[in-house]
């Protein structure tokens, strides 16, 4: 009797057991769960927790990230010996073009100034640049950004527009104090008010983790031919008007998908543009906002 | 008696093995490589560290390790905060409770259920995504992901191996 009554007891038991001792699982398992609510209610915890743990990583992605951006040097260089002689050729013939173009400009730039000056425009605000190099990729299938080596301490702020020689590479989405995120404008999120350079149509373009992100909202009256450039209009307030973002890549079905000028994958150093503008911020990712805006 | 510090200082340090592979993984998956369209396609470098010793040394890698890999892989990637920890934990737990079955299959067995619990991984991973942004998202940057992480799991789990062979078979 008693041997079926412990029989029993150690049945009744066995499940509270189990679960005992699957419980720090468990815990750790609806600790996730609670931390995916508290990153999507945008608290500020969230934002200090991934700042801070930015900051403390960045040196040693930077240390691991040196012998890949040492060895891609040293094949680049390699590659490049081979090339030498045409791409000197070629520069030379893109020099004797580009002074053609500064001719040009200079004579616009002071007709610019002067015609200003009777217009009585309000001058530009001076731009404030932060140079910094990519330290990492997103890492993620799903998410296109990179980090920066710049935060807080050089002057960063959360929605300033990252460029690099070629066009607009994105904008600061989140900052820490050494380091920061740069949401790409390929990424899902990203929405930036922008013009068709020649017929000044305005729309918005909206990535979808695609390389060619894709033009929506633009009047259906609109004429976009393929090669069109297409420029930030600065509606909205985080990007400057004239911006350059890439061309209109494809016309088809699937809507109109844009050729940015950036090369993603040489993306090592960028700019961070402080224009002092205060647009559609500080409610990242406010980018609903801007578009409702522009809807209106 | 107990052991000497030194020898238990050795021993504590090589029983770290298999959370610091993690951790060198979890790096190097954010580390820009500069190739074309790689970053699309990053494998889930982790995620295998996480299975093989989850499989074989259970001990050495335990719950609240895997949760704080998983947390670090979302700060570090941009990806909302909790959901690779959730991913990682999930995976983790299913190859625990499935240990016993598993641990003396052979190799193909192991890389085959590899593939069966990194498709659940990548099936969750999409369906997350895709509930938190309440949009269908494209699933197709999440299927090269997952056939680069299953070919490359057979490379990194022989540097488990060793690693299992070398600085732990001592330990």
């Amino acid at each position: 009797m008693a041997r079926l009554r412990a029989g029993s007891f150690l049945r009744l038991t066995t499940p509270v057991r189990l679960f005992a001792h699957r419980f720090p699982f468990l815990l750790l398992v609806a600790a996730t769960l609670v931390l995916i609510v508290i990153g999507r209610l945008e608290t500020s915890f969230a934002e200090r927790m991934r700042a801070n743990v930015t900051d403390f990583a960045v040196p040693i992605v930077d240390l691991i990230s040196r012998p890949v951006v040492a060895s891609r040097a040293l094949l680049g260089e390699i590659s490049d010996l081979a090339t030498l002689r045409e791409e000197n050729q070629s520069l030379r013939a893109t020099v004797a073009s580009l002074q053609q173009s500064k001719l040009t400009a200079e004579r616009l730039a002071s007709e610019n100034k002067s015609l200003r000056a009777l217009l009585n425009l309000v001058p530009e605000a001076p731009v404030h640049f932060v140079a910094a190099r990519t330290i990492a990729d997103s890492g993620n299938a799903f998410v296109r950004s990179v980090l920066i080596d710049a935060g807080r301490h050089e002057g960063v702020k959360r929605g300033d527009p990252v460029i690099n020689g070629e066009g607009v590479v994105g904008r600061i989405a989140q900052l820490g104090n050494r380091a920061s995120r740069v949401l790409l404008i390929t990424d899902w999120n990203s929405r930036i008010p922008v013009l068709v350079e020649s017929s000044r149509e305005k729309a918005i373009l909206a990535g979808d983790n695609t390389r060619h992100p894709r033009l929506r909202y633009l009047p259906s009256t609109a004429a976009v031919a393929q090669g069109d450039r297409i420029v930030t209009s600065g509606h909205g307030g985080v990007f400057p008007p004239g911006l350059p973002i890439g061309t209109v890549g494809s016309v088809g079905e699937d809507g109109i998908r844009i050729q940015p000028f950036v090369t993603w994958n040489r993306l090592e150093f960028v700019r961070v543009v402080n224009y002092g503008l205060k647009g559609a911020l500080p409610d990242l990712p406010g980018d609903s906002q801007t578009k409702e805006a522009l809807r209106k | 008696m107990t052991a000497p510090f030194w020898y238990r200082l050795n021993q504590y340090v090589r029983n770290l093995a298999p959370f610091l592979s993690a951790v060198v993984l979890l790096f190097l998956t954010v580390i820009p490589f500069h190739v074309p369209a790689y970053a699309a396609i990053v494998p889930m470098l982790p995620l295998t560290a996480v299975y093989y010793w989850g499989l074989y040394r259970s001990d050495l890698l335990p719950a609240p390790a895997v949760f704080f890999i998983g947390l670090g892989l979302d700060l570090l990637s941009g990806a909302p905060i909790g959901l690779n920890a959730g991913i990682l934990l999930l995976v983790y737990g299913t190859v625990v409770s499935q240990r016993r079955y598993l641990l003396h299959e052979s190799f193909s067995i192991a890389w085959a259920s590899f593939m069966v619990v990194a498709a659940g991984a990548a099936i969750l991973q999409w369906a997350a995504l895709s509930l938190l942004d309440w949009t269908i998202r494209d699933p197709s940057p999440g299927v090269f992901q997952y056939f680069l992480t299953i070919a490359l799991y057979p490379c990194l789990a022989w540097v488990y191996a060793q690693t299992q062979k070398t600085i732990l078979r001592q330990a």
